[in-house]
């Protein structure tokens, strides 16, 4: 899995170390240290370029001078909101003011505490020559940044939403100090709220405005009655005309009428460059994990991105709003960004943009002659340079996790192998020259739709780094290939999604660079129940096996009080009926098969996981002790189902890799 | 899991109670010198973690058989059950810990939980989820799960689980209670199929 940003600090001291000469120059804690810059944005000159940092005490905003390479403190954050507040949203209005979208996590009354995010935006002011001062403005007007109207200075849109909303162009320069007391001769934001100043009105709360590429409201979607959401086509500053409407009712979505869309429920998020066509979310999909491009004209419609495995809570388009610059995903309740590969139809011939995988353009100057990019590989975790439009004058801006910048060597093998009539596709990491190493197997969890690509995996280059090769399969049931792929794992997690993993490594086993008898199985939560099940089934091939919040007693998944009336009829199509088809589930699940294991495992798990109850991890201890097996466990007092935490992190990597070191 | 990278935030209805009726049964700390029921009743115990001003659970009895767990058909009937006949759990200042109470066997299903914020009434209906279900097995202390409702709430849900943590709890649970499981034995007893105790004590 790709994560761009990794909330993790660790310090591992290079246990269970398989022996690599290259490894041990690399420091443990460059894996795991906290990412250096989480987003950045050039200015409408190029000239400037803003990155929001992640400090020990939040969000940070930073000013890098092109020209010049000086890097200047522009707002930290938790000095304004108690180090409570991040950055939504980071955005240049012209080339001296960056409107900052910040979110509040507000703490409330009393014994009960209300933790609703609400968000606000403040402008920074660029010092000039002649001024050393930074300063912050605000709007005090409850709504949100509609556009940033970069072509032109000191003006952006921003909405108002109550039982009329409306879109208001407004000017920095009549907005006051951030936190300044007003006085009766100060009026609010200028004043600046006014039917002069409005550019667009609908009737009903606004939910989203539809903004096209030249910063003019396209569309709104808005509540219009309690339980009805529309779409509404801006004609002109007082005018809106309905395009769709959807009904909302028990926490659903659904067309009012056929739609023609056979059961898909397009939302839009976006406008997209072409006569009525959108971005959207389909609000039918069991997970928000798709991004579509609709024509609400001609009915057709294409996924045009797929999370490999977070929810997508919102995207950002290009200023031509012909395609996705990144997608916010939500982790374990932490927002983060992850960039797309836009610009794969293009070829550069100068490094560093030739050789990287994903080579995201994340902004550009007005005239497009200076370009942002995000890059990124299986060897790079990620980095941010500006550049020309031939690739070249590059700038470095930042990266990723800095201390592994240029230190990781290795190959990706991308290979498939066919099992039961399904082609399945295998990712092998291995170091440049390596003879016979010992094979770690890290299946993804899910497992339904979740899927491992071909960019930065930290857990991978962290065991390729102390010399094992990793193989990762995208076994079926697995996202991004295919709706059937994805219906073919259907009933098949304690099957033929195991049978998948299972002759994947059996394939590469065979490779003269892979020592076939050092073989060991590391997966968390799916992934921790198949580690599991391929030890017991296959305990001549893997030889220890490690499950990080993972499932042991699959039954208790499909009986979580969290299920809803959609989930369990979709785990039933799934998994499996917890009442018809109890024998078979006990049948596959490795807390009732203790007794059948042979080889070492390693448990670990958080006692706050509320997405498998840390009771799995219990289950399957008992059972070990019962049957005198040899196990090792640890369970995290804090820890959740995703490993988040710094210290948590840097203690079960470091055991883990003893683990594995000692084993194979 | 899949569904893992949902919101784990449950939904809640707001309204206001409208003919909500129900009869209170008393939670109390769970403890040794609780006297062993006979085989008429059986001990409910719940660990409970809850926060917020009077949290309760409402629950009404699906079947007086010793039954374990109901059909799927039963679940559908559940929508039809009359709220007037639910019973209620009150949790108002219980802090974290084992709760008991006698209860007459049979099969139970939670029909809501109730979150209250001042003199508002939050309330997620679990009436027709088979997770929110118990069973009372009589002579015996019936383990049901961890009842968790967070103090820490938004606008329009708040977090609630009940976690089958039977094996998490066991050894807390022998040793609160060494006399009275001697008379009564302790069953791991949510209202779904679970074979974990008896998988475990096989052999034994």
């Amino acid at each position: 899995m790709r994560l761009i940003i990794l909330f993790v600090l660790a310090a591992l001291n290079g246990a269970g170390f398989a022996g690599s000469a290259k490894a041990k120059s690399i420091a443990s804690e460059g894996f795991f240290s906290k990412s250096e810059i989480r987003h950045a944005t050039v200015s409408p000159d190029g000239q400037w370029v803003a990155t929001i940092k992640v400090t020990a005490q939040g969000n940070r905003v930073d000013l890098l001078n092109v020209k010049s390479g000086k890097e200047v403190e522009m707002l930290d954050v938790s000095k304004l909101e108690n180090g409570e507040s991040g950055i939504r949203r980071l955005v240049w209005i012209d080339n001296k003011h960056i409107a900052t979208e910040l979110s509040e996590y507000r703490k409330g009354v009393e014994d009960l505490i209300d933790s609703r995010v609400s968000s606000r935006l403040v402008i920074i002011v660029r010092p000039t020559k002649g001024s050393d001062e930074v300063r912050i403005l605000s709007v005090r007007t409850k709504g949100a940044l509609v556009h940033a109207l970069p072509a032109i200075e000191g003006e952006f849109l921003y909405a108002k939403s109550g039982a009329y909303s409306k879109v208001y162009r407004l000017n920095v320069d009549k907005l006051s100090l951030d936190g300044k007391t007003l006085t009766k001769r100060d009026r609010i934001d200028g004043g600046q709220f006014k039917k002069s100043n409005e550019v667009a009105k609908v009737k009903g709360v606004a939910t989203r405005w539809l903004i096209d590429e030249q910063g003019q409201p396209d569309a709104v979607l808005h509540i219009s009655d309690k339980e009805t959401l529309s779409l509404s086509q801006i004609e002109s500053k007082n005018k809106a005309t309905l395009l769709q409407s959807w009904a909302f009712k028990s926490n659903r979505f659904e067309a009012k009428q056929d739609d023609g869309f056979d059961g898909k429920v397009f939302i839009p998020v976006a406008k997209a460059n072409e006569p009525n066509s959108y971005f959207c979310f389909d609000k039918s999909e069991d997970v928000q994990r798709s991004i579509y491009k609709v024509n609400f004209d001609t009915k057709a419609h294409e996924v045009v991105y797929q999370s490999d495995s977070f929810k997508i809570l919102d995207f950002e388009l290009t200023a031509q709003g012909d395609q996705i610059i990144y997608v916010k995903v939500i982790n374990e309740g932490k927002v983060e960004y992850v960039y797309t590969n836009n610009t794969q139809a293009q070829s550069f011939e100068l490094e560093p943009l030739k050789s990287a995988t994903l080579r995201a353009q994340i902004g550009a100057n007005l005239d497009d002659s200076i370009k942002l990019y995000y890059l990124e590989s299986h060897n790079n975790p990620g980095q941010y340079v500006l550049s020309d439009n031939k690739g070249g004058n590059i700038v470095r801006i930042g990266s990723i996790l800095p201390k592994l910048d240029g230190q990781l060597e290795f190959d990706l093998i991308e290979s498939s192998v066919e099992v039961e009539g399904l082609n399945i596709p295998t990712l092998l990491s291995i170091a440049k020259g390596k003879k016979a190493a010992p094979l770690i197997v890290i299946p993804h969890g899910g497992p339904f739709g979740i899927f491992d690509d071909r960019y930065f995996d930290r857990d991978t280059a962290f065991f390729v780094s102390h010399g094992y090769a990793v193989l990762r399969v995208n076994f079926r049931g697995s996202g991004g290939y295919s709706k059937d792929f994805v219906e073919a794992g259907k009933k098949q997690w304690g099957k033929l999604m195991l049978e998948d993993i299972y002759q994947a490594t059996l394939a590469t086993t065979t490779r003269a660079d892979i020592d076939q008898n050092r073989v060991c199985v590391v997966g968390s939560s799916y992934g921790g129940f198949a580690a599991l099940m391929l030890s017991i089934d296959h305990p001549e091939l893997f030889k220890c096996a490690a499950t990080l919040s993972g499932v042991t007693d699959f039954n208790l998944i499909l009986n979580r009080s969290t299920n809803r009336i959609k989930t369990v009829t979709w785990n039933r199509e799934h998994h499996g009926d917890p009442f018809d088809e109890y024998e078979l589930i006990k049948q596959r699940s490795p807390v009732y098969l203790a007794q059948n294991l042979k080889n070492p495992v390693f448990i670990f798990h958080g006692e706050k996981d509320r997405i498998v109850n840390v009771e799995h991890a219990y289950r399957l201890k008992l059972m070990l002790e019962k049957y005198n097996k040899p196990f090792e466990w640890q369970i995290d007092p804090q820890g959740k189902h995703a490993f988040t935490e710094t210290k948590a992190q840097t203690e079960i990597y470091e055991k883990l890799l003893a683990f594995v070191g000692k084993h194979i | 899991m899949k569904e893992g990278f949902k919101s784990l935030c449950v939904s809640f209805i707001f309204a206001l109670l409208l003919c909500h009726e129900a009869v209170a049964d008393e939670l109390v700390s769970a403890n040794d010198s609780l006297p062993p029921t006979g085989s008429g009743a059986g001990y409910l115990l719940v660990k409970l973690n809850v926060g917020g001003e009077a949290p309760s659970i409402d629950y009404v009895m699906l079947s007086s058989e010793h039954m374990r767990f109901a059909s799927k058909e039963k679940v559908i009937n559940l929508h039809f059950l009359n709220q007037r006949k639910s019973k209620s759990l009150e949790m108002k200042q219980l802090p974290p810990g084992y709760y008991m109470v006698e209860m007459d066997p049979g099969l139970y299903q939670i029909t809501r939980v109730n979150a209250p914020y001042y003199d508002l009434s939050f309330w997620l209906d679990t009436a027709n989820i088979e997770s929110w279900r118990f069973a009372i097995t009589p002579g015996a202390v019936n383990y049901i799960g961890e009842l968790v409702i967070d103090k820490e709430r938004g606008k329009n849900y708040i977090k609630t689980d009940l976690y089958n943590r039977f094996a998490m709890h066991k050894s807390e649970i022998e040793a609160l209670l060494p006399n009275l499981l001697k008379q009564n034995p302790l069953m791991l007893n949510p209202g779904y199929r679970d074979d974990f105790q008896s998988a475990l004590m096989q052999g034994e």
